[in-house]
């Protein structure tokens, strides 16, 4: 915001999107990206914040805190069925908050072309149109093909695709603003091959 | 400039070696990025604490106190949440609440 940075990544335990406003659940404790999305909204006066989250799995507690917060867009891309059980297409959000939660439910055998092209229109539409004044990522590496407990037919080199697609609309709406957050991501040794990968988004 | 937070502590959430969510999925990234030279090209940050108002945006008073209190029977270790810094842009800071194993 003082631009100091153009973007940032957070490597940071425990995840936190399974985390609700009144449990932790899901290996998560608090929600790092929630709390950071209030930060940003009162310490800033930004209106528009979208949480953009590619773990496998279905950031349930992110959805939950901003279900009924117009000013908060929260899309997820997961595995589904799955855990946690949540993420359907029919839950877009409540009351004010109507159309300001998008999920993308995706079967286990999503290949990796299907989810880049549904990642892409997702955010060159709905992200767009929403305005963002920030974005956030609930980066879980979880969605990785070789991952043991998730897995989602991406590849190493699809982080830096999904982070570039991110940084272009960052441009375009807010100035390149992107704080990512780690999630999920479990394969120990490729782990950290997705996050290089990802950074190397960020940083160019 | 890309910043890359990051703060030891993050290790001393211990989960256990046989639990997914263990401190070797961030001590790998370190040294691999290290070894590749990407962790030189990053502005490497380290967090502040979040105080209990920040948290308390979006977590109820009875949540924290009780992982406060389960971290209390699990030993002295520490674990972090993210927040931002309040003058330095896109600094996250952190909040010491004692080890929970899960
Ligand atoms: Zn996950």
């Amino acid at each position: 915001m003082n631009n100091e940075a153009n973007n940032a990544f957070c490597l940071i335990r425990p995840p936190g999107h399974h985390a609700t406003p009144t449990r932790g659940m899901g290996f998560c404790l608090f929600n790092n990206v929630a709390v950071a999305a209030k930060y940003l909204q009162r310490k800033y006066h930004l209106d528009n914040i979208v949480i953009i989250d590619w773990d496998v799995h279905h950031g349930n507690g992110t959805q939950d805190t901003f279900y009924e917060d117009p000013s908060v867009l929260y899309f997820s891309l997961h595995r589904y069925p799955f855990y946690p059980g949540t993420g359907s297409k029919n839950e877009t959000g409540a009351g004010k908050g109507v159309g300001s939660t998008i999920n993308i439910p995706l079967a286990y055998d999503t290949t990796p072309k299907k989810y880049i092209s549904i990642y892409e229109a997702i955010l060159e539409n709905d992200v767009k149109e929403f305005r963002p004044d920030f974005i956030l990522i609930s980066s879980g590496f979880d969605s990785y093909c070789l991952d043991p407990i998730g897995g989602l037919g991406l590849g190493i080199s699809e982080y830096r695709v999904l982070t570039e697609i991110t940084q272009k609309i960052a441009n375009e709406c807010c100035e390149g603003r992107i704080v990512s957050c780690l999630e999920g991501g479990y394969h120990l040794s490729d782990l950290p091959r997705c996050i290089e990968e990802h950074l190397n988004g960020l940083i160019n | 400039m890309t910043i890359l937070v990051y703060d030891e502590i993050y290790k001393k959430h211990d989960t256990g070696l046989y639990h997914p969510e263990n401190f070797l999925r961030i001590v790998n990234t370190v040294k691999y990025l290290k070894l590749t030279g990407t962790w030189q090209k990053l502005d490497i940050v380290k967090p502040r604490v979040a105080t209990n108002e920040e948290i308390a945006t979006v977590h109820s008073i009875y949540h924290r106190e009780k992982i406060a209190e389960l971290a209390g029977t699990g030993g002295g270790y520490v674990i972090l949440i993210l927040m931002f810094h309040p003058i330095l842009t896109m600094q996250p800071y952190t909040l010491p609440v004692r080890h929970l194993r899960l």
